[in-house]
């Protein structure tokens, strides 16, 4: 495939999920924006008043009910999403090399994403990138830009989200013209991750607009040379399916899809930041990594720091050289020891013991506890025991109160919106199951066993 | 957070360690040292009329609301206590209420039968009372009708560090940090406890281990009182140094210099040639060696061929094909 582009045309049937998108990138506007998902409140306003070809199956539904209902809806889609998240303990890639790929070609510019592809675009690779470090913290980021046929690495391979997200800034103002190339960018990306050490995942992950690539020699080749590097590949298209691009990703084992709207856009985007498990027979080469855990430190007089030569009171010693450095995970300044503080580890633990997902709890086990178990919200379909239960003392939950009826949860419909771990027994609220899952990872009720 | 003003009410959680165990070897009685705590919360309280507070009790049993108890929320029922209910003509009523409530519920803890399949293990379970407290902050944080508050965790705590809470510990850390909610601790007696010196480092709060057990309440009233916003303004005590070492998984012994496990991260003191805990078999040959010598040799060699490749034709700046790949 000799062709500068890779045209529209070679479009692949769509997904399901994306069977009303309008395959014509230049059509201005008119594929516009489902403004639904979780920015339903603020951006759905607009999105109803423009015509569109997107998929609107779900938000419809919604239209004759009220906002609360909506609301609850959406929380509900959103846990559908995340509980079809693995919980089991595999092997995973818990030190990635990662280089983020930002088509910025004129497609880019298109408004059917708020405020436009571009500007959602960057600020979601902002958020993406704090998010990435804060479960990944002992991993490399790298960020690449493409446009006009060619690509541009803007930020090397790095560890300190802080520099990635200043170079971002510094691109928002850049225009976004011609057409991205995916050949470009993916030679670039593999050379400098040619270089990463074994014992981490070599990945891409692209965000693109266009449906085309301009592209200097057959593609074909590099996904072939993607594949023996052992370069995981993934893309979240902001128009639509092009064939060449999922197979670049299906061929390196990484995911395709394709955003249907904003908030979708970043759920895709999120969901790439925990560690991909690693293939199962896979025989890398692994190598024990040489780390040192810095003591921090606070002086009364300030002395200088070995990475900005600046006098400061706080710092952390090299524990191999003594050297004073700012911050951490980082490399030594001076004797290039890895250092990182135990709590960096411990960071990722918890994607080798995950907290088993809960289930939503059976009519038949309701009344077990009139609480929720962590936050002590009252459960509202129990409003009523809930009084007689407590009128007496407040609710032992060790014991539970032995007179409370077990024909009051006869009221409670077939959503009972409770959760229960299937290790513990007790009962949690949504707010908490999400809680539990998505930031504290840690089962209070398990807690207590263990 | 940031946006916190003089204005916003705080939301305390504290995490009261009831561990037997613990208060038996303690230079200041259980006794006292629950009296003292509750002049403490009712000073809290005396501070802002709208300061909210919760207590969670954690023993080597379990854990649980002290305060509030479920249905103290919606409307507090002065009554019922097993303690007199008239009111104390000396005592403001909702300081009293809270004083019943807490020491009713206590008292019914400390009768409670031991939970089945409990282990004899005498740990406190801090990590379950501060996953409880931290699911409590974040519904009325963040929750359906979050109010604006600036809320803190306050751990007292008597018992040493349970080495198998470690990573639970760490994941309550790191939610604290996300949640924007600094940990304080007070160490009653005994050593320094590492995991509480670290979640103070990490989240903000403060650590202080009592010099003087018995003037609990002056360390709690003149250090502890105080919200973010008033912190800004005071000396708070410094750790001098934290010790974020890390422990070996084949020994337990503290390293400065150890090997880790680049699949799951666990810590040798020295090299083995499978990971204990996923068995990943490592290579004898060479060790992989940090980060920087790799770096440098990739500047001479690969990266600068990348960049080769793409500057000049973005000198012409035409949107022709570049250069044909390598
Ligand atoms: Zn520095
Ligand atoms: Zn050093
Ligand atoms: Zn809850
Ligand atoms: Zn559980
Ligand atoms: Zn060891
Ligand atoms: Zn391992």
């Amino acid at each position: 495939m000799n062709q500068a582009r890779t045209p529209a045309a070679t479009t692949a049937p769509a997904d399901p999920e994306v069977e009303f998108i309008d395959i014509d990138d230049t059509g201005n506007g008119a594929d516009g924006s489902a403004g639904g998902g979780a920015g339903g409140e603020a951006g759905g306003g607009y999105a109803w008043e423009e015509e569109y070809k997107r998929s609107w199956e779900g938000i419809r539904e919604d239209e004759a009910g009220s906002l609360a209902s909506t609301v609850a809806n959406l929380q509900l889609q959103k846990k559908r999403r995340r509980r079809l998240r693995d919980t089991e303990s595999v092997q995973r890639g818990i030190i990635r090399h990662l280089f983020l790929i930002l088509d910025t070609s004129s497609a880019m510019t298109d408004k059917d994403l708020r405020p436009s592809r571009m500007e959602l675009a960057l600020s979601t690779a902002e958020a993406f990138i704090l998010e990435y470090f804060d479960q990944n913290p002992l991993s490399q980021l790298g960020i690449l830009v493409t446009r006009d046929g060619l690509a541009e690495k803007i930020s090397e391979l790095g560890g300190n989200p802080l520099d990635h997200i200043r170079t971002l800034k510094n691109k928002r103002n850049t225009n976004a013209r011609g057409e991205p190339s995916l050949q470009n960018a993916m030679e670039i990306a593999m050379n400098a991750l040619g270089h990463a050490p074994a014992h981490g995942t070599r990945e891409v992950l692209l965000v693109f607009g266009s449906l085309t690539s301009c592209d200097p020699g057959n593609i074909q080749l590099t996904i072939q040379a993607a594949k023996a590097k052992s370069v995981r590949c993934s893309m979240v298209h902001l128009a639509a399916e092009v064939r060449v691009f999922r197979e670049l990703c299906t061929t390196t084992g990484g995911t395709f899809s394709v955003a249907m709207n904003e908030a979708h856009f970043r759920d895709l985007l999120f969901e790439t930041i925990p560690p991909p498990p690693l293939p199962a027979g896979q025989t890398r080469a692994a190598n024990l990594i040489l780390m040192g855990f810095p003591k921090k430190i606070t002086a009364t007089i300030p002395t200088v720091c070995a990475c900005h030569n600046k006098f400061t009171f706080e710092g952390y010693l090299c524990p191999r050289c003594k050297a004073k450095i700012c911050e951490l995970p980082t490399d030594c300044n001076i004797c290039a020891l890895t250092l990182v503080s135990s709590p960096h580890l411990a960071r990722s633990y918890h994607h080798l013991f995950p907290v088993a997902n809960y289930r939503e709890a059976t009519v038949a086990e309701l009344p077990d506890e009139p609480f929720c178990y962590s936050c002590t919200k009252p459960f509202e379909s129990s409003a009523g025991q809930l009084t007689s239960a407590t009128k007496h003392g407040p609710p032992v939950t060790t014991a539970p109160a032995p007179h409370v009826p077990a024909v009051g949860s006869t009221a409670i419909d077939a959503g009972t919106s409770r959760y229960i771990c299937p290790k513990c027994r007790h009962q949690f609220c949504l707010e908490c199951d999400l809680f539990i899952h998505d930031i504290l990872r840690n089962c209070p009720g398990c807690c207590t066993t263990q | 957070m940031l946006d916190a003003t003089a204005d916003t009410p705080s939301l305390l959680v504290i995490v009261l360690d009831i561990s037997p165990f613990a208060w038996a070897r303690s230079p200041v009685a259980f006794p006292d040292a629950l009296k003292q705590c509750l002049a403490f919360m009712n000073a809290y309280l005396a501070l802002k009329h709208d300061n909210l507070l919760a207590v969670l009790a954690a023993s080597d049993k379990g854990c649980d609301y002290l305060y509030p108890t479920a249905e103290s929320e919606p409307a507090a029922p002065p009554g019922e206590s097993p303690t007199s209910d008239l009111p104390d003509g000396n005592l403001y009523q909702r300081f009293k209420h809270l004083d019943d409530q807490i020491l009713a519920r206590l008292r019914q803890l400390m009768i409670a039968p031991e939970p089945e399949g409990s282990l004899p293990v005498p740990a406190v379970r801090l990590t379950a009372a501060l996953s409880r407290a931290l699911a409590y902050i974040n519904r009325l944080t963040h929750g359906d009708n979050p109010v604006p508050l600036q809320p803190r965790i306050l751990v007292v705590s008597a018992s040493a560090d349970s080495s198998a809470q470690y990573i639970q510990m760490m994941n309550c850390i790191f939610a604290c940090q996300k949640l924007g909610v600094p940990m304080d601790a007070c160490q009653v007696y005994g050593d320094d406890s590492a995991f509480l010196q670290q979640a103070a480092s990490i989240t903000g709060g403060v650590y202080v281990r009592l010099a003087h057990p018995r003037g609990l309440l002056e360390y709690l009233m003149f250090t502890f009182l105080p919200d973010r916003f008033a912190r800004q303004y005071l000396v708070t005590p410094e750790q001098g140094s934290v010790d974020f070492r890390a422990a070996c998984f084949c020994h337990k012994r503290v390293v400065d210099v150890g090997y880790v496990c680049p699949v799951c991260l666990s810590i040798f003191c020295s090299f083995s040639p499978v990971c204990s805990t996923c068995r990943t078999k490592f290579a004898f040959t060479h060790l992989a060696p940090s980060g920087r010598p790799a770096r440098l040799l990739r500047g001479r060699s690969g990266r600068h061929r990348a960049d080769s490749r793409g500057l000049p034709a973005a000198a012409s700046g035409g949107p022709q094909p570049a250069s044909p790949a390598v």
